[in-house]
């Protein structure tokens, strides 16, 4: 019984049944096998988180953010990017730019970090269920994700950490134009 | 000096188990899980109040208030409900079922007042505090703007933790020492050690995470690393959900037994079960990490894979365990074929239907999501969305909360003496709570993982998000469903302690000197030798994998059409 | 007054002192406790904590 010693002093050496043994066996293959899928997705798979971050003081990322917009085209939907890398900053309340220009097929660096508390980057392919991403954004960290478009189309981004008694409205977007 | 204490204590004995309960352990054990039962009324008005604000037809609060809304709804939960509960069921563990002393009721008296005090302080700095600080929520993320005496009051509620974690290590230590058990600890208390263990481990990573950030916000430390706050902090975060896991687990072999005279069909498999916890379950804390910049794959798989899945190994074994043992339990009663013993199951039993309900709806909503959200590659894809928030309540609530409910109609009967106001109200109030929780759930999780609604958010109306106002209202009815089942839970509950039928204590005894508790060993020994019939069980487990494995599946389809992130 | 225990020493069975050693590291929590402590300190806390002082910095 649960509420009292076991009633074999040894009941270590006590047989398992037939069923006991099947699930027991069944379980281990289990965990071995959810285990071996994080590094094999890492080789075979094209969605992974990135690790790629460097430290940085959130004073030196804002003002480095301010240097590379001043790179970008001024074009009618957004912001566009003079080359691979796209910056993002966020601050109490908003995303900085809230609006930039990409293109398709085009592996970017996007970099994340932010002046003030932890915000969340959380990125949305306008009207497709499921098609989103979610990251952390966390000051003293720049934090680089490497994305590439398969398909134009507006891309929303909303903050998903809790930032204050702003947060909702931390919002901004990527517009994704067809390459060439 | 303990030869003195030994023989002033007074036991009476339990008529339903036979067990010895230590006559100032009553008090302890009671007023904690009192208050728990308290802050559960509490947390249950506020959640509520929250759910009829994400149901963005009725938009109950504005912002500022909900943030505050949800802090105290959270911590009510999450911590004080679940905690003071703990505590309670930590000094049953260690007293009845050992036939032992508690060690000492005054300090557990002292731990109970720190507890209650923390508590009260942090809840009345959130409501007080004013808008030039930021609502703390569950996790107060340095550098938020944190009022400091929200900080002293989780740390004077985590000393009180601690201490009261303490007495119960030293009740079962003094038991040990003085033999009032022979053997192996009986497995409810073995359980229950597992989860202390977790819970100082978890505990002290949170008093070490409120301390560096309280030096901060008064102004003696300079700065601190806010990834590596994350870090420590969720050692807290997830290591006293942890705890939750373990305690629920006690509990389900607790109620299991005192239902259908259920044992363990074997103590190795289940212990077993419980090492692969308190070795592996608290590196799992890093799936929080999974989306975030600073640490490595390595680790991240590593640590939030519990080391090979050891820990989520644990579950699948108590998973089938429990149930075998109800299976051996009831077949014994003369129920055969392959499920003719579930049919049979004293499902009219408030605390069986406890049970029931729990231990289906833990293992495939908030289970199967803990293993899949908390994959690397599959966390991204639900990082801070309302799926997240499906399935916490899918392991504290329809878990946890749902076999604590259980445990206490048992203790209210067992330890307070009081008969249940209604037995029949008890048990339906247990299913429609399970209802309305298991769909409030489900709908949680399709608008996070489908919708990419985001948690913790006052108002997604304005935000550029395809929304379902019908899923919402889904959510929003079951929520209310579940409402209803948790004051029917708090009626009975507090009805049943203040004007229930006084139920008669058996003789009252002397303690045992170095005695064994008496039980006859041979019908036991005879059970453990004879092959078991658990066929039910073993399709029950194998049907539960094959969903286990079709959602698995399903992820990483929906992950692969993303586009290329690296 | 208390029932007639068996006296402390008399095992009912043969089996009382031949316990295996596995049952005997799974019978001391103390001992559980202590690896436990290690095993989340150090894969968990030490290990975590040297990844995020190992990011190199930016100006």
């Amino acid at each position: 019984m649960p509420i009292a010693p076991p009633s074999e002093r040894n009941w270590w050496d006590l047989p398992l049944g037939i069923h006991e043994k099947i699930w027991l066996t069944l379980v281990v293959a289990v965990g071995l096998g959810l285990f071996i899928m994080m590094p094999l997705w890492h080789i075979f798979g094209r969605q992974n988180p990135s690790t790629n971050t460097y430290r940085i003081s959130p004073d030196s990322y804002a003002a480095k953010v301010t240097e590379w917009s001043k790179g970008t085209r001024q074009v009618a939907q957004g912001l566009a990017p003079p080359g691979q890398d796209v910056y993002l900053l966020g601050a109490r309340f908003t995303w900085f730019p809230n609006a930039i220009v990409l293109q398709t097929g085009v592996s970017y660096r996007i970099h994340l970090s932010t002046k003030d508390v932890n915000h969340g980057f959380s990125i949305h392919r306008d009207g497709e269920a499921a098609q989103k991403a979610n990251f952390q954004v966390v000051p003293g960290y720049e934090y680089i994700l490497t994305m590439q478009f398969a398909d134009a189309g507006d891309y929303s981004i909303v903050c998903q950490e809790y930032c204050g008694i702003g947060h909702q409205f931390m919002v901004a977007k990527f517009v994704v134009t067809e390459r060439g | 000096m303990a030869a003195a204490a030994l023989t002033r204590a007074r036991f009476w004995t339990c008529k339903v188990t036979g067990l010895k309960v230590h006559e100032a352990a009553v008090p302890p054990i009671m007023v904690n899980a009192v208050t728990a039962v308290v802050f559960l009324l509490v947390g249950g008005f506020l959640a509520l109040l929250v759910g009829l604000t994400r149901w963005e037809a009725v938009h109950l609060l504005s912002p500022k208030l909900y943030y505050m809304v949800l802090t105290l709804h959270a911590w009510s939960m999450l911590i004080f409900w679940i905690i003071f509960m703990e505590v309670a069921i930590l000094y049953f563990a260690g007293t009845a079922v050992l036939n032992a002393r508690l060690v000492t009721p005054q300090a557990a008296w002292v731990a109970y007042v720190l507890m209650l005090g923390g508590a009260l302080l942090a809840a009345f700095t959130v409501l007080l505090q004013g808008d030039a600080y930021d609502q703390p929520m569950l996790t107060s993320y340095v550098p938020l703007n944190i009022h400091p005496l929200f900080l002293v009051g989780a740390i004077v509620f985590a000393v009180g933790a601690l201490l009261a974690v303490g007495v119960f290590f030293a009740t079962v230590w003094r038991a040990t020492r003085e033999r009032t058990y022979r053997g192996s600890l009986p497995l409810v208390t073995f359980g229950a050690a597992i989860a202390a263990i977790i819970a100082v481990e978890s505990i002290l990573g949170g008093a070490i995470a409120y301390i560096w950030q309280f030096l901060y916000t008064v102004g003696l430390v300079a700065s601190v690393d806010a990834e590596m706050y994350r870090v420590v902090w969720w050692l807290l975060g997830h290591g006293t959900q942890q705890i939750n896991l373990v305690a629920m687990v006690t509990s389900w072999y607790l109620i299991a037994h005192l239902t259908t005279g259920a044992t363990s069909v074997s103590e190795k498999v289940s212990r077993t079960a419980f090492v692969l916890y308190v070795l592996f379950i608290n590196l799992g804390a890093a799936h929080h990490h999974l989306s975030d910049p600073g640490v490595t794959s390595a680790w991240r798989i590593w640590n939030a894979g519990y080391a090979v899945y050891g820990a989520a190994m644990g579950s699948m074994i108590h998973a089938f365990a429990i149930p075998a043992a109800v299976e051996v339990a009831l077949r014994r009663q003369g129920h055969g074929g392959l499920f003719g013993w579930l049919h049979h199951a004293p499902w009219g039993n408030p605390a069986f239907a406890a049970l029931g309900v729990s231990l289906p709806l833990f293992g495939i909503l908030g289970g199967i999501t803990g293993i899949t959200f908390g994959t690397e590659q599959l966390n991204m894809m639900v990082h801070n969305t309302l799926a997240i928030t499906g399935h916490f309540h899918g392991t504290v609530v329809a878990g946890t909360s749902i076999a604590f409910m259980g445990v206490a109609y048992a203790v209210i009967r067992l330890i307070g003496l009081r008969e249940l106001l209604s037995h029949t109200l008890a048990t339906v109030g247990t299913y429609i709570f399970g209802a309305g929780m298991a769909v409030f759930i489900t709908t949680m999780m399709w608008l996070g993982y489908f919708f990419g609604i985001p948690r913790r958010h006052p108002d997604v109306t304005n935000l550029p998000l395809i929304r379902s106002p019908i899923l919402e209202g889904i959510m929003g009815i079951a929520g209310v469903v579940a409402v209803v089942g948790g004051v029917i839970f708090l009626a009975i509950s507090v009805g049943s302690l203040l004007i229930g039928r006084r139920l008669e204590k058996g003789p009252v005894v002397m303690p045992i000197a170095g005695g064994a508790n008496g039980q006859t060993v041979q019908g036991s020994a005879a059970m453990h030798r004879e092959a078991h019939d658990l066929r039910g069980t073993l399709v029950l487990c194998l049907i539960f994998l094959a969903v286990f494995a079709v959602i698995y599946a399903t992820h990483w389809i929906n992950l692969a059409s993303l586009w290329r992130i690296s | 007054m208390s029932q007639q225990e068996t006296p402390p020493g008399d095992a009912p069975s043969g089996d009382a002192d031949q316990v295996p050693v596995m049952q005997e590291i799974y019978d001391n929590i103390w001992f559980l406790f202590l690896v436990s402590g290690v095993i989340i300190l150090v894969s968990y806390i030490i290990w975590g904590l040297i990844d995020l002082v190992n990011r190199p910095t930016l100006p």
